[in-house]
Protein backbone atom coordinates (compact mmCIF):
# COMPACT_ATOMS: atom_id res chain seq x y z
CA UNK A 1 0.00 0.00 0.00
CA UNK A 2 1.38 3.21 -1.16
CA UNK A 3 2.23 6.11 1.22
CA UNK A 4 3.09 9.74 1.72
CA UNK A 5 5.75 10.99 4.15
CA UNK A 6 6.17 14.38 2.97
CA UNK A 7 4.41 16.38 5.66
CA UNK A 8 5.38 19.70 4.35
CA UNK A 9 3.31 19.58 0.88
CA UNK A 10 -0.69 19.82 1.87
CA UNK A 11 -1.80 18.72 4.84
CA UNK A 12 -2.75 14.58 5.35
CA UNK A 13 -6.16 15.31 3.82
CA UNK A 14 -4.92 16.22 0.94
CA UNK A 15 -2.09 13.52 0.58
CA UNK A 16 -4.46 10.68 1.09
CA UNK A 17 -7.08 12.67 -1.23
CA UNK A 18 -4.12 12.53 -3.92
CA UNK A 19 -3.12 8.96 -3.22
CA UNK A 20 -6.51 7.67 -3.66
CA UNK A 21 -7.62 9.64 -6.98
CA UNK A 22 -4.88 8.31 -8.70
CA UNK A 23 -5.61 4.58 -7.89
CA UNK A 24 -1.94 4.37 -5.27
CA UNK A 25 -4.22 3.70 -2.30
CA UNK A 26 -6.86 1.43 -2.87
CA UNK A 27 -10.76 2.40 -1.56
CA UNK A 28 -10.76 -0.28 0.62
CA UNK A 29 -7.68 1.15 2.19
CA UNK A 30 -8.94 4.00 2.85
CA UNK A 31 -8.55 5.43 6.27
CA UNK A 32 -10.76 5.22 9.01
CA UNK A 33 -10.27 8.89 9.58
CA UNK A 34 -10.97 10.23 6.18
CA UNK A 35 -14.45 10.51 6.11
CA UNK A 36 -14.50 11.95 9.42
CA UNK A 37 -12.54 14.72 8.02
CA UNK A 38 -14.42 15.17 5.18
CA UNK A 39 -17.62 15.71 7.12
CA UNK A 40 -15.84 17.68 9.85
CA UNK A 41 -13.11 19.76 8.65
CA UNK A 42 -11.09 21.80 11.00
CA UNK A 43 -11.77 25.56 10.57
CA UNK A 44 -7.90 26.40 9.79
CA UNK A 45 -6.14 24.14 7.66
CA UNK A 46 -3.10 22.53 9.27
CA UNK A 47 -0.05 23.26 6.62
CA UNK A 48 3.42 23.14 7.30
CA UNK A 49 4.50 26.59 6.11
CA UNK A 50 1.63 28.86 6.94
CA UNK A 51 2.84 32.47 7.56
CA UNK A 52 1.98 33.90 10.51
CA UNK A 53 -0.82 36.43 10.54
CA UNK A 54 -0.01 40.34 11.24
CA UNK A 55 -1.96 40.76 14.49
CA UNK A 56 -1.01 42.89 17.22
CA UNK A 57 -1.60 41.74 21.23
CA UNK A 58 -3.18 44.11 22.69
CA UNK A 59 -2.87 44.45 26.54
CA UNK A 60 -5.45 43.83 28.34
CA UNK A 61 -6.68 47.09 31.14
CA UNK A 62 -9.55 47.56 32.86
CA UNK A 63 -10.75 51.46 34.31
CA UNK A 64 -10.07 50.33 37.34
CA UNK A 65 -6.03 49.23 37.47
CA UNK A 66 -5.82 52.68 37.45
CA UNK A 67 -7.23 52.77 41.54
CA UNK A 68 -5.87 49.47 41.89
CA UNK A 69 -1.96 51.19 41.20
CA UNK A 70 -2.98 54.00 43.34
CA UNK A 71 -3.76 51.63 46.48
CA UNK A 72 -1.01 48.95 46.17
CA UNK A 73 1.19 52.40 46.21
CA UNK A 74 -0.23 54.00 49.38
CA UNK A 75 -1.12 50.33 50.68
CA UNK A 76 1.07 48.32 49.71
CA UNK A 77 0.56 44.47 49.29
CA UNK A 78 -1.08 42.38 52.09
CA UNK A 79 1.43 39.69 51.78
CA UNK A 80 -0.34 36.43 50.36
CA UNK A 81 -3.08 36.36 48.69
CA UNK A 82 -4.93 32.91 47.25
CA UNK A 83 -5.62 33.06 43.93
CA UNK A 84 -8.06 29.94 44.17
CA UNK A 85 -10.65 30.99 46.42
CA UNK A 86 -13.15 33.08 45.51
CA UNK A 87 -14.94 33.61 48.89
CA UNK A 88 -13.07 36.35 50.28
CA UNK A 89 -12.04 39.96 48.73
CA UNK A 90 -9.47 40.75 48.90
CA UNK A 91 -8.63 44.36 50.96
CA UNK A 92 -7.75 45.73 46.90
CA UNK A 93 -11.20 44.44 45.85
CA UNK A 94 -13.27 45.92 48.67
CA UNK A 95 -11.88 48.97 48.31
CA UNK A 96 -12.70 48.97 44.93
CA UNK A 97 -16.23 48.28 45.65
CA UNK A 98 -16.37 50.80 47.83
CA UNK A 99 -14.80 53.31 45.47
CA UNK A 100 -17.72 52.57 42.81
CA UNK A 101 -20.20 53.07 45.85
CA UNK A 102 -18.79 56.52 46.52
CA UNK A 103 -18.05 57.32 43.23
CA UNK A 104 -21.08 59.39 42.54
CA UNK A 105 -20.62 61.84 44.90
CA UNK A 106 -17.40 62.98 43.64
CA UNK A 107 -16.07 64.91 40.20
CA UNK A 108 -12.03 64.84 40.85
CA UNK A 109 -10.35 60.98 40.92
CA UNK A 110 -7.79 62.22 44.07
CA UNK A 111 -10.34 63.75 46.10
CA UNK A 112 -12.24 60.53 45.73
CA UNK A 113 -9.48 58.00 46.32
CA UNK A 114 -8.51 60.04 49.49
CA UNK A 115 -12.13 60.37 50.93
CA UNK A 116 -12.21 56.12 50.16
CA UNK A 117 -9.26 55.67 51.73
CA UNK A 118 -10.44 57.72 54.81
CA UNK A 119 -13.41 55.59 55.21
CA UNK A 120 -11.99 52.03 54.63
CA UNK A 121 -8.26 53.16 57.11
CA UNK A 122 -11.32 53.95 59.63
CA UNK A 123 -12.85 50.98 59.18
CA UNK A 124 -9.46 49.26 59.43
CA UNK A 125 -10.19 46.98 56.06
CA UNK A 126 -7.12 48.12 54.91
CA UNK A 127 -3.40 47.72 55.89
CA UNK A 128 -1.54 50.44 57.27
CA UNK A 129 -0.66 52.91 54.67
CA UNK A 130 3.42 52.24 53.72
CA UNK A 131 4.71 55.59 53.21
CA UNK A 132 8.44 56.52 53.17
CA UNK A 133 8.27 59.01 55.63
CA UNK A 134 8.15 55.77 58.47
CA UNK A 135 10.52 53.85 58.41
CA UNK A 136 10.04 51.58 61.43
CA UNK A 137 6.05 51.95 60.81
CA UNK A 138 4.75 48.54 58.36
CA UNK A 139 5.72 45.60 56.89
CA UNK A 140 8.02 46.52 54.14
CA UNK A 141 10.89 44.52 53.53
CA UNK A 142 13.10 47.97 53.46
CA UNK A 143 11.55 49.05 56.52
CA UNK A 144 12.03 45.76 58.77
CA UNK A 145 15.89 45.73 57.55
CA UNK A 146 16.46 49.11 58.23
CA UNK A 147 14.82 48.95 61.68
CA UNK A 148 16.69 45.66 62.49
CA UNK A 149 20.16 47.25 61.64
CA UNK A 150 19.37 50.17 64.14
CA UNK A 151 18.58 47.72 66.53
CA UNK A 152 21.32 45.47 66.24
CA UNK A 153 23.82 45.06 69.05
CA UNK A 154 27.60 45.45 68.21
CA UNK A 155 29.44 42.25 67.40
CA UNK A 156 31.95 41.04 70.06
CA UNK A 157 35.67 41.63 67.89
CA UNK A 158 36.71 38.40 67.70
CA UNK A 159 41.30 38.00 67.17
CA UNK A 160 42.17 34.75 65.21
CA UNK A 161 45.33 35.19 66.44
CA UNK A 162 44.30 35.07 70.19
CA UNK A 163 42.32 31.98 69.50
CA UNK A 164 44.97 30.47 68.20
CA UNK A 165 47.45 31.15 70.95
CA UNK A 166 45.66 30.19 73.42
CA UNK A 167 45.77 26.52 73.24
CA UNK B 1 -33.10 -9.09 6.22
CA UNK B 2 -35.18 -6.05 5.24
CA UNK B 3 -37.82 -6.96 6.50
CA UNK B 4 -36.78 -6.88 10.29
CA UNK B 5 -35.89 -3.82 10.04
CA UNK B 6 -38.93 -3.07 8.54
CA UNK B 7 -40.33 -4.50 11.80
CA UNK B 8 -38.31 -2.53 13.80
CA UNK B 9 -39.66 0.26 12.47
CA UNK B 10 -43.47 -0.89 12.02
CA UNK B 11 -44.98 0.20 14.90
CA UNK B 12 -43.59 3.69 14.18
CA UNK B 13 -44.74 3.77 10.66
CA UNK B 14 -48.50 2.79 12.36
CA UNK B 15 -47.98 5.47 14.81
CA UNK B 16 -47.21 8.31 12.66
CA UNK B 17 -49.87 7.37 9.91
CA UNK B 18 -52.67 6.53 12.31
CA UNK B 19 -52.32 9.96 13.50
CA UNK B 20 -52.92 11.67 10.65
CA UNK B 21 -55.52 9.83 9.78
CA UNK B 22 -56.75 10.91 13.08
CA UNK B 23 -58.76 13.74 11.26
CA UNK B 24 -60.80 11.26 9.76
CA UNK B 25 -63.37 9.43 12.12
CA UNK B 26 -63.03 5.94 10.22
CA UNK B 27 -60.95 3.87 11.74
CA UNK B 28 -61.05 1.03 9.77
CA UNK B 29 -59.75 3.04 6.65
CA UNK B 30 -56.76 4.41 9.16
CA UNK B 31 -55.63 0.81 9.66
CA UNK B 32 -55.54 0.11 5.81
CA UNK B 33 -53.56 2.83 5.22
CA UNK B 34 -51.09 1.73 8.28
CA UNK B 35 -50.58 -1.16 6.52
CA UNK B 36 -50.10 -0.25 3.01
CA UNK B 37 -47.28 2.03 4.35
CA UNK B 38 -45.75 -0.46 6.10
CA UNK B 39 -45.09 -2.90 3.24
CA UNK B 40 -43.86 0.29 1.19
CA UNK B 41 -41.41 0.58 3.89
CA UNK B 42 -40.42 -2.88 3.82
CA UNK B 43 -38.84 -2.12 -0.02
CA UNK B 44 -37.00 0.97 1.08
CA UNK B 45 -33.00 -0.49 0.58
CA UNK B 46 -30.87 -0.66 3.41
CA UNK B 47 -28.31 1.20 1.85
CA UNK B 48 -30.86 4.00 2.38
CA UNK B 49 -31.77 3.23 6.02
CA UNK B 50 -28.19 3.57 6.95
CA UNK B 51 -27.96 7.14 5.27
CA UNK B 52 -30.87 8.55 7.45
CA UNK B 53 -28.89 7.19 10.36
CA UNK B 54 -25.36 8.13 9.62
CA UNK B 55 -23.58 9.73 12.25
CA UNK B 56 -21.38 11.85 9.92
CA UNK B 57 -25.17 13.68 8.92
CA UNK B 58 -25.66 15.03 12.33
CA UNK B 59 -23.56 17.75 13.44
CA UNK B 60 -22.91 16.76 17.00
CA UNK B 61 -24.16 12.88 16.96
CA UNK B 62 -22.83 12.52 20.72
CA UNK B 63 -23.39 15.50 22.38
CA UNK B 64 -19.91 16.31 23.05
CA UNK B 65 -20.89 20.06 23.39
CA UNK B 66 -22.78 19.26 26.69
CA UNK B 67 -19.03 17.85 27.95
CA UNK B 68 -17.96 21.46 29.16
CA UNK B 69 -18.79 24.61 29.25
CA UNK B 70 -16.71 27.81 28.89
CA UNK B 71 -16.30 28.23 32.62
CA UNK B 72 -14.56 25.29 33.24
CA UNK B 73 -12.15 26.03 30.96
CA UNK B 74 -11.68 29.24 32.90
CA UNK B 75 -11.53 27.37 36.40
CA UNK B 76 -9.32 25.19 35.23
CA UNK B 77 -6.88 28.29 33.75
CA UNK B 78 -6.85 26.82 29.90
CA UNK B 79 -7.09 30.58 29.18
CA UNK B 80 -3.18 31.15 30.93
CA UNK B 81 -0.29 31.70 28.05
CA UNK B 82 3.14 31.94 28.53
CA UNK B 83 4.98 35.24 28.65
CA UNK B 84 5.25 38.01 25.35
CA UNK B 85 8.51 37.08 24.85
CA UNK B 86 7.68 32.77 24.09
CA UNK B 87 4.60 33.45 21.86
CA UNK B 88 5.22 31.85 18.76
CA UNK B 89 3.42 34.32 15.60
CA UNK B 90 1.18 31.03 14.56
CA UNK B 91 -0.76 31.42 18.27
CA UNK B 92 -1.43 35.02 17.59
CA UNK B 93 -4.63 34.13 16.09
CA UNK B 94 -5.72 32.69 19.26
CA UNK B 95 -4.38 35.24 21.84
CA UNK B 96 -6.92 37.65 23.58
CA UNK B 97 -4.79 39.82 24.95
CA UNK B 98 -1.50 40.27 27.33
CA UNK B 99 -1.78 40.99 30.57
CA UNK B 100 1.14 42.60 31.91
CA UNK B 101 2.90 40.37 29.88
CA UNK B 102 1.20 37.59 30.29
CA UNK B 103 -0.58 36.33 27.50
CA UNK B 104 -4.54 35.10 27.70
CA UNK B 105 -6.06 32.90 25.13
CA UNK B 106 -9.47 33.88 23.49
CA UNK B 107 -11.74 30.74 25.05
CA UNK B 108 -14.46 31.49 23.21
CA UNK B 109 -12.07 30.38 19.83
CA UNK B 110 -10.84 27.96 22.10
CA UNK B 111 -13.84 26.55 22.65
CA UNK B 112 -15.02 25.48 19.49
CA UNK B 113 -11.83 23.97 18.65
CA UNK B 114 -12.47 22.33 21.50
CA UNK B 115 -15.75 21.31 20.52
CA UNK B 116 -14.51 20.09 17.19
CA UNK B 117 -11.35 18.13 18.33
CA UNK B 118 -13.69 16.42 20.68
CA UNK B 119 -16.44 15.29 17.70
CA UNK B 120 -13.87 14.47 15.91
CA UNK B 121 -12.36 11.76 18.85
CA UNK B 122 -16.04 10.57 19.75
CA UNK B 123 -16.20 9.56 15.50
CA UNK B 124 -12.91 7.88 15.35
CA UNK B 125 -13.56 5.99 18.58
CA UNK B 126 -16.98 4.99 16.89
CA UNK B 127 -15.38 3.31 14.23
CA UNK B 128 -13.17 1.37 16.38
CA UNK B 129 -10.22 3.48 15.95
CA UNK B 130 -6.99 3.47 18.43
CA UNK B 131 -6.20 6.45 19.73
CA UNK B 132 -2.70 7.40 21.50
CA UNK B 133 -2.38 9.73 23.87
CA UNK B 134 0.41 11.45 24.25
CA UNK B 135 2.48 13.40 26.68
CA UNK B 136 5.85 14.17 27.44
CA UNK B 137 5.70 15.83 30.29
CA UNK B 138 6.73 14.21 32.92
CA UNK B 139 4.34 15.52 35.72
CA UNK B 140 1.25 14.53 34.10
CA UNK B 141 2.13 11.12 33.22
CA UNK B 142 -0.17 9.90 35.74
CA UNK B 143 -3.03 11.78 34.66
CA UNK B 144 -2.58 10.89 31.04
CA UNK B 145 -1.91 7.51 31.48
CA UNK B 146 -4.84 6.94 33.64
CA UNK B 147 -7.51 8.67 31.15
CA UNK B 148 -6.40 6.29 28.41
CA UNK B 149 -6.71 3.10 30.25
CA UNK B 150 -10.28 4.42 31.99
CA UNK B 151 -10.86 5.19 27.83
CA UNK B 152 -9.73 1.86 27.51
CA UNK B 153 -6.97 3.27 24.85
CA UNK B 154 -3.46 3.85 24.39
CA UNK B 155 -1.01 6.29 25.85
CA UNK B 156 2.85 7.16 25.48
CA UNK B 157 3.98 9.43 28.28
CA UNK B 158 7.51 8.83 28.60
CA UNK B 159 10.53 9.33 26.41
CA UNK B 160 9.69 9.07 22.73
CA UNK B 161 11.40 6.37 20.94
CA UNK B 162 12.46 7.78 17.75
CA UNK B 163 11.63 5.17 14.88
CA UNK B 164 8.20 4.22 16.45
CA UNK B 165 5.69 5.68 13.73
CA UNK B 166 8.25 5.47 11.05
CA UNK B 167 9.75 2.59 11.26
CA UNK B 168 7.57 0.54 13.84
CA UNK B 169 8.06 -3.07 12.20
CA UNK B 170 11.79 -3.20 12.73
CA UNK B 171 10.92 -1.18 16.43
CA UNK B 172 8.56 -3.70 17.15
CA UNK B 173 9.63 -6.78 15.41
CA UNK B 174 6.57 -7.67 13.24
CA UNK B 175 3.46 -6.50 11.75
CA UNK B 176 2.11 -3.29 13.95
CA UNK B 177 -0.69 -1.12 13.38
CA UNK B 178 -0.61 2.42 13.73
CA UNK B 179 -2.94 4.55 16.06
CA UNK B 180 -5.62 6.68 13.63
CA UNK B 181 -5.61 8.93 15.96
CA UNK B 182 -3.08 10.68 18.25
CA UNK B 183 -4.04 13.27 21.13
CA UNK B 184 -0.80 15.21 22.51
CA UNK B 185 -1.68 16.73 25.98
CA UNK B 186 1.25 18.89 25.25
CA UNK B 187 3.14 19.21 21.44
CA UNK B 188 6.39 20.49 23.61
CA UNK B 189 9.18 17.53 25.16
CA UNK B 190 11.10 18.89 28.61
CA UNK B 191 13.62 20.33 25.99
CA UNK B 192 11.08 23.15 25.17
CA UNK B 193 11.49 22.10 21.45
CA UNK B 194 8.57 20.28 19.45
CA UNK B 195 7.65 16.71 20.08
CA UNK B 196 8.57 14.17 17.73
CA UNK B 197 5.24 12.83 17.80
CA UNK B 198 3.84 16.14 15.71
CA UNK B 199 5.75 15.68 12.77
CA UNK B 200 6.25 11.97 12.61
CA UNK B 201 1.92 11.20 12.33
CA UNK B 202 1.83 13.80 9.88
CA UNK B 203 4.27 12.08 7.88
CA UNK B 204 2.38 8.95 8.73
CA UNK B 205 -0.81 10.33 7.71
CA UNK B 206 -2.31 10.01 10.99
CA UNK B 207 -4.55 12.74 12.58
CA UNK B 208 -3.65 14.52 15.78
CA UNK B 209 -5.07 16.55 18.18
CA UNK B 210 -3.03 18.53 20.02
CA UNK B 211 -2.98 21.29 23.01
CA UNK B 212 -1.10 24.09 21.72
CA UNK B 213 0.50 26.69 24.08
CA UNK B 214 1.22 30.21 23.45
CA UNK B 215 4.75 28.92 22.74
CA UNK B 216 4.30 25.82 20.35
CA UNK B 217 3.13 26.01 16.44
CA UNK B 218 0.15 24.76 15.61
CA UNK B 219 0.55 23.98 11.68
CA UNK B 220 1.54 20.46 11.62
CA UNK B 221 -1.71 19.56 14.00
CA UNK B 222 -4.70 18.71 12.45
CA UNK B 223 -7.18 19.86 15.31
CA UNK B 224 -5.34 21.93 17.13
CA UNK B 225 -7.06 23.32 20.65
CA UNK B 226 -4.97 26.52 21.95
CA UNK B 227 -5.10 26.96 25.23
CA UNK B 228 -2.65 25.99 29.02
CA UNK B 229 -0.58 22.96 28.67
CA UNK B 230 1.56 23.39 32.21
CA UNK B 231 -1.18 23.36 34.76
CA UNK B 232 -1.94 20.04 36.46
CA UNK B 233 -6.00 20.82 36.55
CA UNK B 234 -5.76 22.03 33.17
CA UNK B 235 -4.61 18.95 31.65
CA UNK B 236 -6.67 16.76 34.27
CA UNK B 237 -9.77 18.61 32.63
CA UNK B 238 -8.67 17.84 29.02
CA UNK B 239 -7.84 14.25 30.03
CA UNK B 240 -11.41 13.96 31.18
CA UNK B 241 -12.93 15.36 27.93
CA UNK B 242 -11.12 13.35 26.18
CA UNK B 243 -11.80 10.28 27.76
CA UNK B 244 -15.93 11.05 27.73
CA UNK B 245 -15.49 11.72 24.09
CA UNK B 246 -13.69 8.52 23.58
CA UNK B 247 -16.76 6.69 25.64
CA UNK B 248 -18.94 8.47 24.39
CA UNK B 249 -18.09 7.42 21.40
CA UNK B 250 -17.51 3.22 22.07
CA UNK B 251 -21.32 3.84 23.74
CA UNK B 252 -22.94 3.99 20.80
CA UNK B 253 -23.17 0.82 19.18
CA UNK B 254 -23.56 1.05 15.31
CA UNK B 255 -26.58 -0.46 13.78
CA UNK B 256 -26.84 -3.88 13.26
CA UNK B 257 -27.47 -5.14 10.20
CA UNK B 258 -28.34 -9.49 9.80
Amino acid sequence: MASSRLERIGNIYSRVRGLLRSGAMKPEDKPIWYEVYEAFPPKVEPQYGRKASEITIHPIFYPEDIVRAKFYERFGSPGLISLANNEYPTPCQKFLDRYKEMEKGFSDENELFEAVAKVMEEEKSVPESVSSNQPDNGTSMASMFSSAVSKSQPQPKINVGDLLTEK
Amino acid sequence: MIRTIANRFKWNAARYFTQTCSINSDASLCQNAASLKVDQLADIKESELKEISDPLKFPDYFGVRKLFRIKDLFDARIHYGHKDGTLDPNMKPYIFGSRLGHLIFDLDKTAEMLQDALNFTAHIAYRGGIILFVSHCPQHTLTVENAAKQAGEYAHAREWDFHIFTNSEKVYNGVTRLPDLVILLSTLNPQMQEHTAVKDAAKMCIPTIGIVDSNSNPNLITYPIPGNDDSPAAVQLYCNLFRDAILLGKSKKPMEVY
